[in-house]
């Protein structure tokens, strides 16, 4: 048997996804919640590799992914967000969806092919935080990707974090209002294309 | 005329020397061009390529124009007067005094944690290190970084706020240790040191320090 060594201590940009029903709804059954579920899971398998992230574990409504850096982490969180509003115009109503996002670069420790930290902590507290359909990141982030983004990170202000401790400052950042042509929507579509008749 | 004339510094291995990280990062977000030297540390050679820049024989050494600087507090005060606009100390007169106290504290202090938690960015050595002391050491760094941050630091991700300061430079080494030995760190702590190790002068560094060949002495 091997027994894989503990990773420690690396910096890593950990980025969890989290979705829920559109328009503040909820699934009509379980059935159908597994499958908005199957379909944000196709969107991120198709768009991680593009940014060199790893998925570290699927969650109930969402991932846990890993990056080298920050910006790749944001790149891959935006392009997501893309590829959702994507979805929903394809999709029948009922299966339409939201996603936070939140990002944190922090030092992690890898263990069995999982993460661990204050860093991992911190970012699926920075994902809770978000607003549905929105992407925020730790100050550690919006710094690294300060100037390399269309819309800069915006420091969310003291009524946003009202009654929320977190030892970080927490940004938003917003798409960009530009959307760039990008080749693989079209491959978004067929994917989800092939599923809009069955519900 | 100074302030135009060339900067070297001239640092030991980077997989190690903690003294000489500090300077560098200094010098780093100043935004000066400078050229760097490369001291390997421990070889046949390393006390004469010492000698050959550092009269005093001590490493880190700034060289500005004809001007020599040794020790890393000494070169970090004189890089923050000769760029004051790269704000390497806070610009509030108290955020100042206590940079400066902080600062001195850990140039002159923690020698348990110095002694038993070496610099060594390529190692992982969790649970190493715990002898008597050390553990004092460590709570009273995170008390510092603590204080720091909710006083001065709501600016900004650093210590004193929005701008990398000196405090900031001679604390790196010590967030590079908490990693190699797996010190568990309080929330606060653990952002201040990830704030840290991403700042992109601090891993241009530990590039080329994971690069360096193993020193046996330290290792």
């Amino acid at each position: 048997m091997v027994v894989e060594e503990p990773e420690l201590g690396k910096l890593s940009a950990i980025l969890f996804t989290g979705i829920e029903a559109a328009g503040r709804q909820s699934w009509r059954d379980e059935a159908l919640q597994q499958v908005v579920r199957d379909e944000h899971a196709v969107l991120v398998r198709e768009l991680l590799p593009r940014h060199g992230g790893r998925e570290v574990k699927r969650l109930e409504d969402g991932f846990l992914l890993e990056f080298e850096g920050g910006l790749a982490a944001v790149d891959f969180g935006l392009e997501l967000q893309q590829a959702l509003k994507v979805h929903n115009d394809v999709v029948a109503v009922e299966r339409r969806v939201v996603m936070r996002v939140g990002v944190h670069l922090g030092v992690v420790v890898h263990r069995d092919g999982d993460v661990f930290g204050e860093g991992v902590n911190l970012a699926a507290r920075i994902e809770a935080l978000a607003r549905p359909g929105t992407l925020y990141v730790s100050e550690t982030v919006a710094r690294q990707v300060e100037g390399q983004l269309e819309s800069p990170p915006v420091r969310l202000g003291r009524g946003e974090m009202k009654n929320i401790r977190l030892p970080v400052a927490v940004y938003r950042i917003d798409p960009p209002e530009h959307r760039r042509r990008q080749p693989w929507l079209s491959r978004v579509r067929s994917l989800l294309s092939r599923n809009t008749s069955a519900h | 005329m100074r302030a135009m004339s060339p900067l070297t510094l001239v640092v030991a291995s980077k997989n190690y020397s903690s003294w000489s990280l500090r300077p560098y990062l200094a010098l780093a977000h100043t935004g000066q061009p400078f050229q760097e030297v490369v001291i390997p540390l421990d070889t046949p050679e390393t006390r004469e390529l010492i000698a050959r820049h550092s009269p005093s024989g001590r490493l880190p050494l700034l060289k500005h124009g004809d001007l020599s600087i040794w020790d890393s507090l000494a070169i970090c005060e004189y890089l923050a007067e000769t760029f004051p606009e790269a704000h390497l100390w806070p610009q509030e007169r108290v955020a100042r005094a206590v940079a400066r106290s902080v600062t001195a504290e850990m140039h002159s202090s923690f020698t348990k944690l110095r002694e038993h938690m070496g610099m060594n960015l390529r190692a992982r050595r969790p649970g190493q290190g715990r002898v008597p002391g050390v553990a004092e050491d460590i709570a009273r760094i995170q008390a510092l970084w603590t204080d720091c941050r909710a006083r001065f630091g709501q600016g900004g991700p650093f210590l004193f706020g929005a701008h990398f300061t000196i405090a900031d430079a001679f604390f790196t080494p010590v967030a590079t240790r908490f990693v190699t030995y797996d010190v568990a760190l309080e929330p606060v702590s653990a952002a201040y040191r990830d704030t840290l190790l991403s700042q992109p002068a601090y891993q241009k560094w530990a590039e080329a320090g994971l690069r360096e060949p193993p020193v046996a002495k330290y290792e």
